[in-house]
C-alpha cells in the first residue's frame, strides 16, 4: 500500500461518523487508563466519604457501602479492562494472523488441516472455559488473558485466510512473484499490508467481546482480586440495588462506552474495507 | 438432503468432540497440585491415596488416562460432586430444566423479534427509522447483560412494581395448573427478556444485512413485477434466504445465551445451572464446573450440527455433496 493510498483511506475514515466517534472514545479510554493515577480524585480502596452516599459535588458518582469513591474505582477500572483487551488482542493477532496467512497462501492439505484446527477452537465456549481455568489455576489477569486469547483467534484466522485466498490470485502478487520476490518478502510486503484492514475490523469486534466477558467474570467475583474492575464493581452493587442505584448504573455505562468504542471503530473500518453495505 | 451428507457431517463432529475432551483432560492434568488431593480431599492417609490413585487410574500412562477419561465422559459419567457426593450428571439433570426454559424462551424471542426488526429496518433503509434501529442495536450490543438486568429490576420491579424480581414461582402456591403456569410466566418474563435483548440486537443486525441483500435480487424484482404486495415479497420470498446468516450462528448464539443465563440466574435468583455453577465455584466443586463446561461444549456442537442440516430446508439451492 502506497502512502497516497494510506492518506486516501485516512481521509475517507475521517468522514465516517462511527469512525470518528469510535476513535474519540478509544483515545479517551486509553488516556483515562494511562493517566488513571493522576485523574482519580481518591484512592479507590480508601474510605473517604459517607457509606452509600448518592452522587453529589464531592463524589460525582457517589460512594459504596464502605464510603469509597466510585468515580476513582471506575477510572482505575479502565486500566484493567484495557489491559485485558490489549493482551488478548495481541495474542489473537499472534496466533490468528500466521495461521490465516499460511492456510490461505498454501491451500490444499495444509489449509484443510489448519481450518479443522481453527473450527476446533471455535466451538470452545470461552466463558465456561475461562471459569474452568480460574477454578483450576486460581483467578488472575495473566491466565485470563491467556485463556481468552487462545480461544478468541479463530475469527481473525478465518478472515485473514479468506483475504489471502483472494489476494493470492491478484496481479500485483503475480508481478511481485515475477520480479523474483522471495516468499517471506512477498508475504511481509505485499500480502500483510493488504490483509491488515479486514483483520482490524474483526480484531476490534473481538476486543469488544473480550471486555464484556472479562466484566461478566468480574461480576461473578471471578476476576483478579488485586485489580479493581468494572465487572467487580457492578457485582458488588447487586446487594445494594434497592438503595444505591448509582453503584449499578455507572460501571455499566463505562463498560458500554468502552465496548462501543471498539465496535464503532470496527464499523468505521468496515465501511472502508467493504462498501457493499 | 442425502443420507451421505448427514453421515459426512456427522463424521466432522468427531474431531470437535475429541478436541473438547482433550482440552478438558489437559487442563486437569496441567492444574497445579496433586489430582489425588483434589479427588480425595486432604485428610486421607497414604494407603487411602494409593487406593484412590489406582481406582481413578492415576498411576497409568497419559494416553491410557485420557482413554479412560474420554470413555467415562462419553458414557455420561462426569464424576461425583465433592460437596454433594452424588453424580454430577444427576445434579446437572435436575438443574437443567429452569435453564433450558429460560434460554429456550430467550432463543425464540430473540430470533423472532430480531428478524422482524431487521426486516423492518431493511425495508426502510437509510431512513431515520433505519438509522435509529442501527444505533439502538449497536448500543444494546455493547451493554453488559448484568447492567441490563439490574436496570430492568430497578425499572420494572422496584419502581413500577409490576413484575416479580426473584425466583421462579411465588411463595404462595398458586391455585391450579393454569394459575401455576401464569405465575411461572410472570416470573419468566423479565429474565427471559433481559437474556434475549442482546441477541435481539445481534440477530436484527444480521437479518437487516440479509434482507437488504435479498431484496436486491432478481427473484424479488420478479415477485414485485407480478404485483405481489410488498409484505408478501418480504415475508414470503426474501425471508427464507435472508435468515440464513441468522441460522448459521445459532450454535454460537446458544453459547452466548447459556453464558448470559449464568449472569441472569444470579441477578434474578433463577434456580438453574448458572446458580449451580456459581455455588460450585464458591465451594471449589471441580467436577461440577468441569461437567458444566463439557455439557455446554457438546450442546454447541449439537446445535451447530442441526443448523447445518437446516440449510437445505432454508435454501434448496444449496447442494449437498
Amino acid at each position: 500500500m502506497r502512502l497516497a493510498a494510506v492518506g486516501r483511506l485516512a481521509r475517507r475514515f475521517g468522514r465516517s461518523p462511527s469512525a470518528i466517534l469510535g476513535t474519540l472514545l478509544t483515545v479517551t479510554l486509553v488516556a483515562v487508563a494511562a493517566l488513571a493515577d493522576v485523574l482519580a480524585p481518591h484512592d479507590p480502596l480508601a474510605i473517604v466519604g459517607p457509606p452509600l452516599g448518592a452522587p453529589d459535588a464531592a463524589f460525582l458518582m457517589g460512594t459504596d457501602d464502605l464510603g469509597r469513591d466510585l468515580l476513582s474505582g471506575i477510572i482505575l477500572g479502565a486500566r484493567t479492562s484495557l489491559a485485558v483487551a490489549a493482551g488478548v488482542g495481541a495474542l489473537v493477532l499472534a496466533i490468528g494472523l500466521p495461521i490465516g496467512i499460511v492456510a490461505g497462501y498454501r491451500g490444499g492439505v495444509v489449509d484443510d488441516l489448519l481450518m479443522r484446527f481453527t473450527e476446533l477452537f471455535q466451538v470452545l465456549p470461552r466463558f465456561f472455559l475461562a471459569i474452568v481455568v480460574i477454578a483450576l489455576f486460581g483467578p488472575g489477569l495473566d491466565r485470563l488473558i491467556v485463556v481468552l486469547g487462545v480461544t478468541s483467534w479463530p475469527e481473525v484466522a478465518r478472515i485473514v485466510r479468506a483475504q489471502t485466498l483472494s489476494l493470492r490470485e491478484r496481479e500485483f502478487i503475480d508481478a511481485a512473484r515475477a520480479l523474483g520476490s522471495s516468499q517471506p518478502r512477498l508475504i511481509r510486503h505485499e500480502l500483510l499490508p493488504n490483509v491488515i484492514p479486514a483483520t482490524a475490523v474483526i480484531l476490534a469486534l473481538v476486543m469488544g467481546q473480550v471486555l464484556l466477558i472479562e466484566a461478566s467474570l468480574g461480576f461473578l467475583g471471578l476476576g483478579d482480586p488485586n485489580a479493581i474492575s468494572w465487572g467487580y464493581l457492578a457485582g458488588q452493587a447487586q446487594r445494594f440495588l434497592r438503595v444505591a442505584w448509582w453503584l449499578s448504573v455507572f460501571p455499566g455505562v463505562a463498560l458500554i462506552l468502552a465496548v462501543l468504542a471498539f465496535n464503532l471503530l470496527s464499523d468505521g473500518l468496515n465501511d472502508q474495507v467493504d462498501r457493499r453495505w | 438432503m442425502s443420507f451421505r451428507y448427514v453421515r459426512r457431517r456427522l463424521l466432522q463432529v468427531i474431531p470437535s468432540v475429541v478436541g473438547i475432551l482433550l482440552v478438558g483432560f489437559l487442563l486437569i492434568e496441567l492444574a497445579p497440585g496433586d489430582p489425588v488431593l483434589a479427588l480425595a480431599g486432604e485428610s486421607g492417609d497414604e494407603a487411602f491415596y494409593a487406593d484412590v490413585r489406582a481406582r481413578f487410574g492415576l498411576d497409568r500412562p497419559v494416553a491410557e488416562r485420557f482413554a479412560t477419561y474420554a470413555t467415562n465422559v462419553l458414557r455420561g459419567d462426569l464424576g461425583i460432586s465433592y460437596v454433594q457426593g452424588r453424580p454430577v450428571v444427576d445434579i446437572i439433570g435436575e438443574r437443567i430444566w429452569p435453564t433450558l426454559l429460560l434460554t429456550g424462551v430467550a432463543l425464540v424471542l430473540s430470533t423472532v423479534v430480531g428478524i422482524a426488526l431487521g426486516a423492518f429496518a431493511a425495508t426502510r433503509r437509510r431512513t431515520a427509522t433505519d438509522v435509529g434501529i442501527q444505533i439502538a442495536t449497536l448500543t444494546i450490543d455493547a451493554a453488559p447483560i448484568f447492567w441490563v438486568g439490574q436496570l430492568a429490576i430497578l425499572a420494572f420491579a422496584l419502581y413500577l412494581g409490576v413484575l416479580p424480581v426473584q425466583g421462579m414461582s411465588s411463595a404462595v402456591e398458586p391455585d391450579g395448573v393454569l394459575a401455576g403456569i401464569l405465575d411461572l410466566g410472570r416470573h419468566l418474563l423479565l429474565p427471559a427478556a433481559v437474556l434475549a435483548i442482546g441477541q435481539i440486537a445481534v440477530v436484527a443486525r444480521m437479518a437487516r444485512i440479509g434482507f437488504i441483500e435479498e431484496l436486491s435480487q432478481d427473484y424479488v424484482r420478479t415477485a414485485r413485477a407480478k404485483g405481489l404486495a410488498e409484505h408478501r415479497v418480504v415475508l414470503g420470498h426474501a425471508m427464507r434466504r435472508a435468515v440464513i446468516p441468522v441460522a448459521t450462528v445459532i450454535g454460537g448464539r446458544l453459547g452466548h445465551l447459556v453464558s448470559g443465563a449464568v449472569i441472569v440466574e444470579i441477578i434474578f435468583g433463577w434456580p438453574g445451572l448458572g446458580r449451580m455453577l456459581v455455588i460450585a465455584m464458591q465451594t471449589r466443586d471441580m467436577p461440577i464446573i468441569m461437567g458444566m463446561f463439557l455439557v455446554v461444549s457438546f450442546s454447541v456442537i449439537i446445535a451447530n450440527f442441526i443448523t447445518d442440516l437446516s440449510y437445505g430446508w432454508l435454501d434448496p439451492r444449496i447442494a449437498y455433496r
